[in-house]
This record gives C-alpha cells, sequence and structure tokens, in this order.
C-alpha cells in the first residue's frame, strides 16, 4: 500500500476499499485509519481534485490519439504511472508540466501502423516491451494501462451526495474492464469503436501470461475483429520477463505484413 | 455419468443389458475391478430420464431451459416453473467421461480460446456451437442463462460468452464472497441474495408467463431439505470401518441428482434408496473394494476422461476415499445445512453463502479437510490439482505442506486435467501414486512389527 498520505486525498478510494473488503460501513473503516472523522466536504474536496488528475490525463490520452508522434507510449505510461507514486496534489504540477512540454512539440510521423492496444487492465507490462511494441514499428493511440487510475469518463459530481455519485460514476460512467461483468453491451463493442474512433488500423492485444479474463475476452475480441475485417496480433506477457526479441520479432512481422501488402 | 458394472441379480432392464455385456467383457479382459451397486444403475435411470428431458426440450420444445452452475444454485426456483434445469458442467463432464470432449476442446481454441482457459468451457463452447447433439442428450438452447456466481470467476465469463452466442436473458445472480471470519454471512449479504432471487422469479416469471406458486415453492424446498440431510447421513456413513462406499469415486455419481433433481420426488427417492443401499452394506460390513487397507481424503475434482483407470490406481492399493472436497461442491450438507420451508429464499441464500466450498476461503477448506480426516479416521490426503481450474487449484502446494508439517497427515500431490485428455501422464501418475502408498505400506508394517513387540 502507498506510504501515508494526506488523509482527504486517499479516502474516498479507501473507503470503496474497505466497503467491498470487510463488511463495515465504508466511513468507520476510513476514519480509524485516518484518526478523524470524515465528512461529506472532505469527499467533495477528493473528488474534485482527482476529476481534475483524470481529466488531465484524459487529455494527455488525446494529444497521444490525435499526435502519436509527439509523445512516446512509453513517456505517457511513465507519466501516468507516477500517479499512482503520489497525492494528486503534487502529481498534477508534473502532469501539467509534461502536457506543456507535449504541446510545444512539432514531430514528423514515422512510418508506423496504428494501433489499439487492449489487454493490460490488471498486471503491468516492463517498459522495454511497451518500448519494444513502439520500436517494432507501432504508434498506441490507445491503450488499457493503468485502468484503475483513469476509471471515470467524466468528472463526478461533486454537488449533493459524493458517495451516490462516486457510487453512479462506477455504474454509469466508468470505463470497460472485462472483470466488471457490465452485460448491457456486447464486449468487444468498446475494443471495435475504439479501433474506428482513432483511425486505428489494427488491434493488439497484449495479455498477461495465464489471465483467464484476459484470455476470455481475447476469445470475443477475436470473432469480433474478424468479423470486422480489422487485423489484429495476440501477444502475451509477463510483468518479470526479460528476454523481449520473440515479442519484438512477432510485432514486426505483423507490421511489416501490414505496412507492404 | 459413469456406467459401473453391476452385479447379476441387479440386470432388470433390457435396456441396460448390451452395455452390461460389454463392461462384463471389458471386465474379464482387462481384469479392472468392478464395482457393484444398486445405487449406480438406479442413478443412471433417474439420470437417463433426466437428460430425456433435455433432449424433449430441444426437438419437441417441451418446457424453457433454464442454464444455471453446480456451485452453490437456487435450483428450486427453476423446478417451481417447471423450467427444465440444465447445467453445463454436467454436459462437459459427459463428454469427457465417454471420451468425447477433445474435438469440442479443439474446436472452441480454433475460434480463438486459449490453452490455458478452463477446459469444461472450451468443451462447453465447443458443443453449443454446433448442433448440441450428443450421445447422452441434445442439449436445449437457453431462455434464462442464470449465472450462480459463488466463487468462481470463470462463471461469469462462461455464461457471458454464452449470452453472446445466443438470445437468452443472462442474468447474473452475485453472491458475496463469505469473507467474515466467523464464517457466518451478514444480515446484509443475505438480504442482497434474497433481493435478487426476488428479481430471479419476476425474469422466470415473465418468461414462463406464469405467477410463482409460493406453496409448491416451499414443497421443493421441503424436499430440497429431506434430500440434503439423507445425503448428509450417506456421507456419514463412511466413518465406518470399512467404508460402505467410496466417498469420491462413488459420491461424484450420487451427486448428479443432488443438482439436477434437488427438489424433485425423483431425487428424493434415489437417495432414500441410496441411503438404504449403505446402510446394510454397513451391516453386512462390505465396501467396494474386497479389502480396505488404506482410507484416504481426497481434495479436487476427478479426471473425467480417466474416472475408472483413476478409480483402479487408487483400488490397486486397497484404499479408499472416506471423503471428498469435490463432492461438495455444490454443497457442504454434512455439517448440519438444510433447506427451510419455512424461510425458502433465505435458505436458499444461505446454501449459496454459506454452504459452498468455493464461496469459502483456503483457511475454512483447510478445516474442512482437517475435520475429514479426524472424524472419518483417515490415513493420508490426496490433493488432486486440475490445470482447468485455478480456483480450485492454486495454493495447494501450501495446503501440503500445511497437511504434511503443520498436522502430520501423510499428503500426496498429483496432477492433470477434469476435460482435457491431453493432461493426463498415466505413468507418471501411477508412479506417483505407487511410491506414495509404497511409503504408507512400509509405515503400516513399522507400526505393527513395533505393536507387536517388535518381533521380526
Amino acid at each position: 500500500m502507498a506510504p501515508a498520505a494526506a488523509p482527504e486525498a486517499k479516502g474516498c478510494t479507501v473507503s470503496w476499499v474497505s466497503c467491498f473488503g470487510f463488511g463495515t460501513p465504508a466511513g468507520l473503516m476510513t476514519e480509524e485509519v485516518a484518526g478523524r472523522a470524515i465528512t461529506d466536504d472532505d469527499l467533495r474536496r477528493s473528488l474534485a481534485i482527482y476529476n481534475e488528475q483524470r481529466r488531465l490525463l484524459r487529455e494527455l490520452y488525446a494529444i497521444r490519439a490525435e499526435k502519436p508522434q509527439n509523445v512516446s507510449a512509453v513517456e505517457s505510461y511513465i507519466v501516468t504511472r507516477l500517479a499512482t507514486l503520489m497525492p494528486p496534489e503534487e502529481y498534477i504540477g508534473i502532469l501539467n508540466d509534461a502536457l506543456a512540454t507535449v504541446r510545444r512539440r512539432n514531430e514528423k510521423p514515422k512510418d508506423r501502423i496504428k494501433v489499439v492496444l487492449e489487454g493490460s487492465f490488471c498486471e503491468q507490462p516492463p517498459i522495454e516491451l511497451i518500448d519494444g511494441l513502439e520500436a517494432a514499428g507501432c504508434y498506441l493511440m490507445d491503450d488499457d494501462f493503468l485502468t484503475g487510475w483513469r476509471f471515470f469518463i467524466e468528472d463526478i459530481p461533486v454537488e449533493g451526495d459524493p458517495v451516490h455519485n462516486l457510487a453512479e460514476a462506477y455504474l454509469r460512467r466508468s470505463v470497460y474492464s472485462g472483470v466488471k461483468h457490465d452485460t448491457r453491451e456486447r464486449k468487444s463493442k468498446h475494443l471495435i469503436d475504439r479501433v474506428k474512433e482513432t483511425g486505428a488500423a489494427a488491434a493488439l492485444i497484449l495479455s498477461a501470461k495465464f489471465c483467464e479474463p484476459a484470455l476470455f475476452d481475447y476469445a470475443l475480441y477475436r470473432q469480433a475483429l474478424e468479423k470486422e475485417g480489422i487485423p489484429h496480433l495476440f501477444l502475451e506477457f509477463e510483468e518479470k520477463m526479460w528476454i523481449f526479441d520473440k515479442a519484438r520479432s512477432e510485432v514486426e512481422t505483423f507490421v511489416e505484413s501490414m505496412l507492404f501488402d | 455419468m459413469i456406467v459401473l458394472v453391476a452385479r447379476d441379480e441387479a440386470m432388470t432392464s433390457t435396456n441396460h443389458e448390451h452395455e452390461h455385456e460389454v463392461n462384463m467383457a471389458e471386465a474379464t479382459k482387462t481384469e479392472k475391478t468392478s464395482y457393484q451397486g444398486q445405487m449406480h444403475l438406479l442413478q443412471k435411470e433417474i439420470m437417463g430420464r433426466y437428460f430425456d428431458q433435455l433432449t424433449r426440450a430441444a426437438e419437441q420444445g417441451e418446457g424453457k431451459a433454464a442454464y444455471m452452475l453446480i456451485s452453490g444454485n437456487p435450483v428450486e426456483i427453476v423446478h417451481a416453473f417447471d423450467m427444465v434445469p440444465v447445467y453445463p458442467e454436467i454436459n462437459a463432464l459427459q463428454l469427457a467421461v465417454k471420451k468425447a470432449a477433445l474435438p469440442f476442446i479443439q474446436k472452441a481454441e480454433e475460434i480463438g480460446y486459449s490453452m490455458d482457459n478452463c477446459a469444461y468451457v472450451k468443451a462447453d463452447v465447443g458443443l453449443f456451437l454446433g448442433d448440441r447433439k450428443t450421445a447422452f442428450a441434445t442439449i436445449p438452447l437457453p431462455s434464462l442463462i442464470l449465472c450462480n456466481y459463488v466463487g468462481c470467476n470463470v462463471y461469469l465469463q462462461w455464461f457471458e460468452h454464452l449470452a453472446e452466442y445466443c438470445d437468452g436473458e443472462l442474468y447474473n445472480l452475485d453472491v458475496p464472497f463469505l469473507r467474515d471470519p466467523s464464517g457466518v454471512p451478514s444480515k446484509e449479504d443475505v438480504e442482497y441474495v434474497v433481493r435478487q432471487l426476488e428479481e430471479v422469479i419476476e425474469v422466470c416469471e415473465r418468461l414462463t408467463g406464469k405467477k410463482l406458486d409460493w406453496a409448491k415453492l416451499k414443497k421443493i424446498v421441503a424436499i430440497s431439505g429431506e434430500t440434503g440431510e439423507l445425503w448428509s447421513k450417506i456421507k456419514a456413513l463412511t466413518k465406518h470401518v470399512p467404508s460402505p462406499f467410496d466417498n469420491y469415486f462413488d459420491s461424484v455419481t450420487m451427486m448428479a441428482p443432488l443438482y439436477c433433481l434437488r427438489g424433485t420426488e425423483d431425487g428424493l427417492r434415489f437417495f432414500e434408496t441410496a441411503l438404504k443401499e449403505m446402510e446394510e452394506k454397513v451391516r453386512l460390513g462390505i465396501g467396494p473394494l474386497p479389502e480396505e487397507r488404506y482410507r484416504f481424503v481426497i481434495e479436487g475434482p476427478p479426471p473425467w476422461p480417466y474416472l475408472r483407470t483413476f478409480r483402479d490406481m487408487f483400488a490397486k492399493w486397497g484404499a479408499v476415499a472416506v471423503a471428498s472436497t469435490y463432492s461438495t461442491v455444490g454443497g457442504i450438507w454434512e455439517f448440519g445445512f438444510k433447506h427451510d420451508p419455512n424461510h425458502p429464499l433465505e435458505s436458499i441464500a444461505q446454501h449459496m453463502l454459506q454452504w459452498n466450498v468455493t464461496n469459502r476461503n483456503f483457511l475454512q477448506r483447510y478445516e474442512q479437510i482437517a475435520r475429514y480426516i479426524k472424524e472419518w479416521s483417515a490415513d493420508a490426503l490426496v490433493i488432486h490439482s486440475v490445470k482447468s481450474c485455478r480456483l480450485f487449484s492454486a495454493g495447494q502446494g501450501d495446503m501440503r505442506e500445511y497437511f504434511t508439517k503443520e498436522l502430520g497427515v501423510p499428503t500426496l500431490l498429483i496432477e492433470s486435467d477434469i476435460e482435457d485428455p491431453r493432461y493426463f501422464s498415466e505413468a507418471q501418475l501411477k508412479n506417483r501414486i505407487d511410491a506414495f502408498f509404497e511409503s504408507l505400506e512400509h509405515r503400516k508394517l513399522v507400526r505393527d512389527k513395533q505393536a507387536a513387540g517388535g518381533n521380526a
């Protein structure tokens, strides 16, 4: 768990964990940890600051989708992952600086294929692997890395009951996850939509070895991608892997077949 | 389920004669142990009737099918609406037992399912996407896909996939994990499950066009209660020495009616018959083997494609299973749970929450096994790990450590698969099992010598 951070900042997340994990009223558990009562205003302040963090991350991803040549997937990943290591009050400044830097760039697009990446929603692939995917000839227009930190697609309202608003956001305004078991739409829909929205030429399904939910999702993704005529590549990784040649050459072969067919 | 050889006098129906001949021929040719029992024949008969019901639903549109999973399900509600309960797990294991699973598994792998996905699901999906005709039944398409999520996350994926492949209505019945250290679900959790059961009733009313007959449901739940109680009495009989039946290999046969026919008169009569037969065996002091030399507890599902072969590996040593965790996969009845017709939905919820092996934590599994070893006087623990099922297999290495080092129970850990015939390595398993029982044999000799005063 992260070291003791400002109680207000961590309150929201911790209370949900305890709500699901321990069966005691969410507030009580958090208050024990924080050493004081948590008020609705505390929660509203927390919602507001995480809203801002998420909005800035969405902007980062929007820049990637529009001009992938200006920010690499590795840079984007590292900047995003910093969010997991510090409270938002510190992080937002860094994120703003990063965004300003990226907006000043004006790189020429390289001859790479645009892909949407899916399947790494839990275990995180090593940075060398992400780097290898790009170097092998891909622009990653979108990915599902660190979805927990990008979980809500728009701001959570701060007026009214903050716990109710947070619950509603989980139900109605959160991103796709294979383990969310939202049966309101087909599991492959978000992937097909994303490929079309970003103008990607292909999908790259990158899942952790033995990850049963990702492997099950892949069976449906593959059928849907084939139906839509969208080429795709399926790769497995392990968090602790250290040999990347095989994955890299598979992607290179895939890219070549896309560029030269 | 498995066709087991019966004694001559049990042959009453001509339907069985051909199979009987085949099995007798096999028995003499291969010299495998024959397992006798009226119970096995009766099981085959009523399960045959159950599968015929599925075929009639599929081919003549008789009745609406409700798909469910084995671990903690509300089959009582399905029966109350005269819907046809269908269990993809049972269909999958039937395919494995009849050595027909592999082509379906491969079909699923061809369309994108992984080598590492649960083979039950692959076999079922392969079957589902074809004409759904098998040697034992034609499987009807579902009107209701009722995913009773009681700890196995694969269940959720499985039924979500089936829902994408057909027009059946999916309902995810979310049963919270039993997470309080006391081992008792909270009032809120029970209410949460009861509210969902009420929603399930609404869905069934809509699909069948009938209102729920509460009196009928209560009657069904009462029969479930009686049936569960008979099952717990049957399981207690294996405390006797010798055990009247094998509480793994015979129990997995007996449990089919417990899930498919729980709440029906057919099911109740089966267990009444089974109890009588087993009590008689206790009176006569007979068991499934000529001599009971070892009593073991076994954890984990069986290798369905090689059930008989696996059984023979233990029978050879005079080893009889006196308790098993897998025979409680649809419910633990031996420690006192009984469905209560006066609180039908609450007790169905209780059963799902509290009395299912997959909804309980690992320490509770240790307690369950330790209790079996002690109360059923077992000499050893066998852990059968399966590639398909991480839910069952995760932590079994630690389990072996705990039982050997902390409790001093000789423990064997072996591995194959529930459904995929490619993962059964007969020679290797035989060697491991033989080595284990040889060492137990040696221990026994040493103990007997010491007991006799150490005379050579």
